[in-house]
């Protein structure tokens, strides 16, 4: 079976931010909320890299883990998804994602929470696939429709790869192996120095 | 004779109290998802839709 996946390639990353607005649009994301995001390490200084951030879709996700109400479940292909119905707005898989996902419309002049929203892999929400409830709680169903999140689809230099694990990483591995090595964006020189 | 009377009584509801929490009671257990049951997430559902996305990616991801 098939296990959805998200690789971002810093070499190929523009900082662009179509992926942001593509998904904002396709799924009428509220103000104030990104369900994906660009990250910029060294910004305006040489060997400046961008990344394309949003749920990493976990195979053993810590926001379930930690979930006191159990909204969230696993497609079989692994899609990490939730149910906005049972979610009590608590914050506390927004402290358990690594990578920020969980996001937060604020629902009041007071800054009350509302429920957590985040990435879907355009793969919609429990309500009927195509459904007006499913399009204003979720947004669009893509997968239903086989087809692969819209950010990826349109990213213009093919650095936000998305779909079955195996293919993304086939993908990636001959991209490196035509570069001659792997990127030096993170990993030990980057972290220790070059002499590391 | 009053005081024995009030622990029988106090025997007595406690005993009604706990026989309350008998089987209505939804025990649920910690960790498994409570919501709604989505259709698009059971494995058959994802392997009918495993070939068209596999060739999407095939075809959008790699390099032309």
């Amino acid at each position: 079976m098939a296990r959805m996946k998200f690789l971002c390639d810093a070499e190929r990353c523009i900082e662009c931010q179509a992926c942001v607005t593509a998904c904002k649009n396709e799924h009428e994301v509220p103000w104030g909320v990104n369900r994906r995001r660009v990250i910029v390490m060294n910004d305006g200084r040489p060997g400046e890299k961008s990344v394309s951030v949003a749920c990493m879709h976990c195979t053993d996700a810590p926001c379930a883990a930690v979930c006191p109400v159990d909204c969230f479940y696993t497609t079989a292909d692994g899609i990490v998804l939730h149910d906005k119905d049972l979610c009590i707005g608590c914050g506390y898989c927004f402290y358990a994602c690594p990578f920020g996902a969980p996001q937060y419309p604020q629902q009041t002049a007071f800054g009350v929470r509302g429920k957590m929203d985040k990435c879907t892999f355009c793969a919609g929400g429990p309500e009927t696939a195509h459904s007006q409830a499913e399009l204003t709680k979720y947004g669009t169903n893509r997968v239903a429709e086989g087809k692969l999140p819209l950010c990826a689809e349109m990213c213009a230099t093919k650095a936000l790869l998305a779909g079955d694990g195996d293919i993304v990483a086939d993908i990636f591995r001959k991209r490196v192996m035509r570069r001659g090595g792997r990127p030096q964006t993170w990993g030990w020189q980057a972290a220790y120095g070059q002499d590391a | 004779m009053p005081k024995k009377l009030a622990l029988a009584f106090l025997a007595a509801g406690s005993l009604s109290l706990l026989v309350a929490c008998g089987s209505d009671v939804t025990i649920y257990e910690a960790g498994v998802y409570k919501g709604k049951h989505d259709e698009t997430a059971t494995e058959e559902a994802a392997q009918r839709r495993s070939g068209e996305l596999r060739d999407r990616a095939q075809s959008g991801m790699t390099d032309r």
